[in-house]
């Protein structure tokens, strides 16, 4: 199974990345292999629609789960139709812990979006 | 005649102008080109004659027809369909679809892609007397008012005295509205704020090769800056709007001095209208 996390670096030891759009790198971990690659988020300074663009290379990558902290409405939605499930990690943890976490079964599912008031509140200049 | 009343931002003045002007050169055709917040209604306060819909294909995607094949969404310039091939879904997002017909085009399966019209705005019209009244109003969240524009402004019959109030700024729709007016005037204020915001509109009504002058509003004895900032750039101020506090108290409750300036500016269309022949 492959798990699509949202970060701000490129190692394990790099911290979980809060915005799902707009994060620096992704992080894709093969649970069975425990090999994991890290790729430079292409979308990050895109005009529009980033979080759907990244939400289909979740897709498209084959993972099934999407560890974040924040997903847009339009991200959620798309991720939800691709039965991606999607969980909530805290941004302070860094990859290696939030992967632990998940597969210890702490981490919480996300079930609603992060609305764009809310990013506005926690990202005040996620769209400058 | 097409005379467009455009400024850079919101708040100059410029609709109190083209209430007046319309009104001044009546029966003349106000137009109000500001889809997105238009307020020409304001001061005019039109009774709305006719209202009709404004619309534009969208894609619908036909699940027993579709392959899931993902043509249609990679190709989509503005990412507005997306296509899950695992789960067999497709999902759209109306407020990124400018209705460009891409997705249909390129679909191979046949019957799988359908256009389908969906609301985006209306068109309204009406009068307040000698006046007539157009304008649009665009659905909130809509990514273009381009097209809405395009479809008030064919509205527009060429024989009759067309006054346009023109969206705020220097991007497409004001382009949209420009880009076929015979004439231009820039209402712009002497203020440091406001004389930059008019270069810039300025630099777009050259590149467009419109003939423009400028209305000065606020106008206060003894600052010159705008004058100064025109004689450099060799524009005329061909219409000035005094400062004064009942000016600004009566545009505070919607009333305007019509009477006052009606002579002022039945003048100046007469100007611009000899200058053009
Ligand atoms: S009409 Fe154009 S913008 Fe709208 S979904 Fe189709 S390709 Fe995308
Ligand atoms: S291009 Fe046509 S067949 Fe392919 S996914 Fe889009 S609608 Fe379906």
């Amino acid at each position: 199974m492959k798990i699509f996390i949202t970060s701000t670096g490129n190692s394990l030891k790099s911290k979980v990345d809060p915005k799902f759009g707009r994060c620096d790198y992704f992080i894709i971990y093969d649970t069975e292999t425990k090999e994991f690659e890290a790729k430079e988020n292409p979308y990050k300074a895109g005009q529009s629609s980033v979080g759907i663009s990244l939400a289909q290379t979740v897709i498209k990558t084959g993972s099934t789960v999407a560890i974040s902290t924040n997903f847009g409405p339009n991200a959620h939605r798309v991720l939800k139709e691709g039965d991606i499930k999607m969980y909530k990690a805290d941004e302070d943890m860094t990859i290696e812990e939030a992967i632990k976490n998940y597969l210890n079964g702490k981490l919480k599912e996300v079930m609603s979006a992060t609305s764009h008031e809310q990013a506005d509140k926690i990202f005040p200049h996620h769209n400058e | 005649m097409k005379i467009a009343i455009a400024s850079g931002k919101g708040g100059t003045g410029k609709t109190t102008f083209t209430t007046l002007f319309a009104y001044a050169n009546r029966p003349a055709l106000y137009v109000d080109t500001d889809v997105e917040e238009p307020n020409g209604h304001f001061f005019l306060k039109p009774e709305i004659t006719e209202e009709k819909d404004f619309s534009e294909l969208v894609p619908e995607i036909k699940d027993d027809k579709c392959t899931f094949c993902g043509i249609c969404a990679d190709e989509c310039p503005y990412k507005a369909l997306v296509i899950i091939k695992p789960t067999k879904k497709w999902l759209f997002f109306p407020e990124l679809c400018h209705s460009c017909g891409i997705c249909s085009y390129v679909c191979p399966e046949k019957g799988a892609l359908v256009e389908v019209p969906r609301k985006k705005g209306i068109i309204r019209k009406g009068k307040a007397g000698d006046v007539r009244f157009l304008g649009g109003l665009l659905n909130l969240g809509e990514p273009t008012a381009v097209p809405l524009i395009s479809a008030v402004k064919r509205e527009i019959k060429d024989d009759e005295k067309v006054i346009i109030d023109a969206p705020p700024g220097t991007s497409c729709p004001v382009v949209e509205v420009l880009r076929d007016v015979d004439y231009v005037l820039l209402v712009s204020e002497p203020t440091p704020f406001g004389i930059h915001d008019l270069s810039l509109t300025v630099e777009l009504v050259r590149d467009l090769g419109k003939p423009f002058s400028i209305v000065e509003n606020k106008y206060k004895e003894g600052n010159t800056s705008l004058e100064e900032y025109a004689k450099k750039e060799n524009i005329e101020i061909i219409y000035r709007i005094p400062f004064e506090e009942e000016i600004a108290k009566g545009y505070s409750k919607g009333e305007l001095p019509f009477a006052r300036f009606e002579q002022g500016m039945k003048e100046l269309y007469q100007k611009i209208e000899r200058r053009l022949k």
